[in-house]
């Protein structure tokens, strides 16, 4: 039994009674504990993504608008998009995981190492990019059409590394979406980095440079098919050219390690061929940034991509 | 549409989406409970509800985090607060009904959930009413202050000053406290005229790192123990009324002093009367403070004596002067336990108060004993401690939970006591001359005698015993022939005999 301490009360106790009983009821004052990337991992286990595309499935149930209304929070919609946008998460949500009911990601938090920081919910602008990948397709800059087909396995909120070797050393790029074609695993998948901006212009951040490096990195070790930046509205002139500095450097790199081995398989008449580029690296900076979109589209050049005004148009 | 009108629409959409996404009913006391509040504290604690969110703070969250720690479980639990690694859950596995039990579910190991005995709404309408009585009691105390102040009668601690102002007869206010928390407020008078003790306000409550109940049993020790030093009567009496004039009114016995009643076995007859006769308050007493049968059998022929009373032991015992085991030792081996219990024998009584200091020097060696077993220095509660202690005629029988090592053994060897380990402990901490070795094969002697030998026996002396030469050779002489362990606690009876002389002096102030 606890020994207790007897005294006679004086007003300063019954202050402090008091003004413990009087503090702010709220849940917040008692803190949650923290919990673990990998207990939030096994959390989400226990939801059933089923039962979400149900509760989503008729918009006019008490559950589905609730259910709406937390997608909002959870995905940070509210804050970070246009609210014509942040309205459209829950039929994101539907349309995502009713294609893709096992696409990591979504309501699946990705392994640490893949998937550092992720928070197993995906970003407001990532899912809309999503859903609207499915719905139609888009024309990158280098003329590819873009699209998430039912039979492709999309990946969500992943890293990717920067560096095939070094892991550490390469950083990582941010693969919101990764598209494994036809759902083959053991091919480089195409990344996708959604940018959203509400005034519809996205423009150069100070962290691009160091990304665009990594990116650069990881399509010249071949670690992804393609890359693709991707947006709601359009990019900006200096965002593009910036791009383009760096697609220079990439068929640089093509012509310097690859360029007379490659054979262009997708390429199957000498018409659809036309003249093999036999480009002297010195001339390269000869040529305009749409040049070198339209050579890399042609020989299926690896360089870094944009595709603009991605979004779901009723 | 109002904000009201929206806020509620938007909670019964919350209720509906937790029911389809824990794929379960919630029973109607939690949905009104939710409906009314989203999530709210009761009794300063969480109870987590609506909106659903994806971490601990909405029950969704928590149900999902419990569903993923236990999935040995069937999934009609439904988790309303998680702290620490124990889960607060609503059962619905047997169907919804109007009302659903509460269990709680270790998140740490496979252990079935516990039943704790109470409804989701009795425990809401309880905490209600808890909170209710204390903010009301609050008040009284606030009332009993000013009139304190009023009538110059106040007194801080803080302030240091020598003598409370207060007589018996005043009100006066006590608070127990456990590690600085406030378990206890007591106002309470004796009441000269009907000879009983008056109580205005009893509220406790418990100290979360102790079991359940210690703060009304504290708080009931206090409050039994002042009846005991002031009045002729153990009567308590409860009211309620103006605290200055006025008449005042019987108020029921607060339930937490009845359940606590009925747990060591004391019936109250008059709880609604708010009266605690004098023999239930013995009893009660002699319960609180542990006076086992034994005990009581011992005290008998004291008190037909007229020596001294259960009452006034227990009271001793209630001040934490002597323990239950130490009382009950000195009750089976002093000629005059009351000259050591009660101090009643002084240094001028020159033979009696040596007999007591010998005693005296036994149990608080035994104590010391205690105190290193359990690597800790509170004394106050050394007989609660991990180490089991129980009189058994002159010796000790001292029993250890943990696996402890003992370095107080002669000849440098150290005693292993392994969980469970009984020893059994002749303590003679004792001042020999150097040529008294004799006495030490004498005590080993006698306690071989007294023992069959299927326990560790060991003979405790104080450190003055190193003074006779060769007490390794002695030592290990004793451990072979008679197998006894020698121990000498690092103490010496210089150091023994003030704290048995302050403890006799303390014990000589009380009512015996």
């Amino acid at each position: 039994m606890a020994d207790g301490c007897n005294l006679y009360v004086s007003e300063e106790d019954v202050r402090q009674i008091a003004a413990s009983l009087d503090r702010p009821r709220l849940i917040e004052d008692i803190s949650p504990p923290d919990l673990k990337p990998s207990q939030v991992r096994e959390m989400l286990e226990t939801v059933s993504r089923d039962k979400i595309v149900n509760i989503l499935e008729d918009r006019s149930k008490p559950a589905a608008r609730a259910m709406g209304r937390f997608l909002m929070t959870a995905t940070g919609a509210q804050e970070n998009l246009n609210p014509e946008d942040a309205r459209r998460i829950p039929d994101a949500f539907r349309d995502v995981l009713k294609d893709h009911p096992s696409a990591l990601g979504v309501f699946v938090r990705p392994a640490g190492l893949r998937g550092r920081g992720s928070s197993g919910i995906l970003h407001g602008a990532e899912i809309l990019a999503a859903q609207a990948l499915q719905r139609g397709e888009f024309t990158t800059s280098t003329g590819y059409r873009l699209r998430i087909d039912p039979q492709d396995e999309p990946e969500f909120g992943l890293k990717h590394a920067g560096e095939f070797v070094e892991w550490k050393r390469g950083g990582t790029i941010e693969t919101d979406i990764l598209i494994h074609r036809g759902g083959r695993l053991d091919l480089p998948p195409i990344g996708i980095d959604v940018k959203y901006s509400k005034r519809g212009h996205y423009d150069v951040k100070p962290e691009l440079p160091a990304e665009l490096t990594r990116i650069r990195n990881a399509l010249r070790d071949g670690q992804l098919d393609r890359f693709v930046f991707v947006t709601q509205g359009e990019f900006t002139n200096p965002f593009k050219k910036v791009i383009g500095a760096v697609n220079r450097d990439l068929l640089i790199d093509w012509m310097n390690e690859k360029g007379e081995e490659v054979e262009y398989e997708h390429l199957k008449t000498s018409e659809e061929r036309g003249p093999v580029p036999n480009l002297d690296p010195r001339t390269i900076d000869d040529l305009a940034l749409d040049e070198i979109l339209a050579l890399a589209g042609k020989y299926r050049i690896p360089v870094i991509e944009t595709c603009e005004h991605v979004r779901v148009t009723q | 549409m109002s904000a009201t009108f929206a806020a509620t629409k938007e909670r019964q959409e919350e209720i509906a989406l937790l029911e389809e996404l824990l794929d379960v009913r919630l029973p109607p006391s939690y949905r009104r409970f939710v409906y009314d509040q989203g999530a709210g504290t009761v009794l300063g604690l969480p109870v987590l509800g609506v909106p659903v969110s994806l971490d601990l703070t909405s029950a969704w969250g928590a149900t999902a985090y419990l569903r993923s720690k236990r999935p040995d479980l069937e999934p009609g639990l439904i988790a309303i607060r998680i702290v620490d690694d124990r889960a607060l859950c609503l059962d619905v596995r047997d169907g919804v009904r109007e009302d659903a039990e509460m269990v709680e579910v270790s998140l740490s190991d496979n252990q079935s959930a516990r039943p704790l005995g109470v409804s989701f709404l009795d425990y809401l309408n309880a905490a209600t009413d808890r909170e209710q009585r204390v903010s009301v009691n609050l008040e009284r105390i606030r009332v009993h202050l000013a009139n304190q102040a009023r009538n110059r009668k106040s007194y801080d601690h803080k302030s240091g000053a020598r003598q409370p102002p207060f007589k018996a007869r005043d009100w006066r206010v006590i608070r127990s406290c456990v590690h600085d928390r406030v378990v206890g407020l007591v106002a309470l008078r004796h009441d000269r005229r009907r000879s009983e003790l008056e109580v205005d306000v009893f509220i406790s409550t418990d100290h979360p790192d102790y079991e359940p109940g210690h703060g009304c049993r504290g708080l009931l020790i206090v409050l039994l123990s002042d009846a005991y030093r002031n009045g002729a009567s153990m009567s308590i009496s409860f009211t309620d009324g103006p605290v200055e004039g006025g008449r005042r009114y019987p108020a029921r016995i607060p339930n937490e002093i009845v359940r606590l009643a009925e747990s060591i076995g004391v019936r109250l007859s008059a709880v609604d009367k708010g009266q605690i006769r004098h023999p239930e308050a013995v009893e009660l007493y002699a319960g609180l403070v542990g006076i086992s049968s034994k005990l009581r059998d011992e005290i008998r022929g004291f008190e037909d004596a007229g020596r001294f009373s259960l009452l006034g032991l227990a009271y001793l015992i209630g001040s934490r002067i002597w323990t239950q085991a130490q009382a009950l030792w000195f009750l089976q081996n002093a000629a005059r336990p009351e000259g050591i219990l009660f101090g009643v024998d002084t240094p001028e009584q020159r033979p009696a108060y040596e007999e007591a200091l010998l005693l005296g020097r036994a149990v608080l060696g035994i104590e010391r004993l205690c105190q290193r077993l359990r690597h800790e220095t509170d004394e106050a509660n050394w007989e609660e401690s991990d180490t089991t202690v129980t009189p058994e005629g002159l010796l000790w029988r001292l029993t250890c939970v943990q696996k402890t090592t003992l370095d107080w053994a002669v000849g440098g060897r150290p005693l292993v006591l392994h969980p469970g380990q009984s020893i059994l402990v002749l303590a003679s901490p004792r001042r020999p001359f150097p040529w008294e070795d004799h006495k030490i094969r004498d005590d080993a002697k006698a306690l071989a005698s007294l023992s069959d030998g299927s326990l560790q026996r060991c003979l405790l002396y104080s450190s003055d015993v190193t003074s006779i030469p060769n007490m390794p050779a002695i030592a290990d002489e004793v451990r072979r022939e008679h197998c006894v362990e020698m121990l000498v606690m690092p103490a010496s009876i210089r150091d023994l005999d003030p704290e048995i002389a302050k403890r006799m002096a303390q014990a000589g102030r009380l009512r015996r």
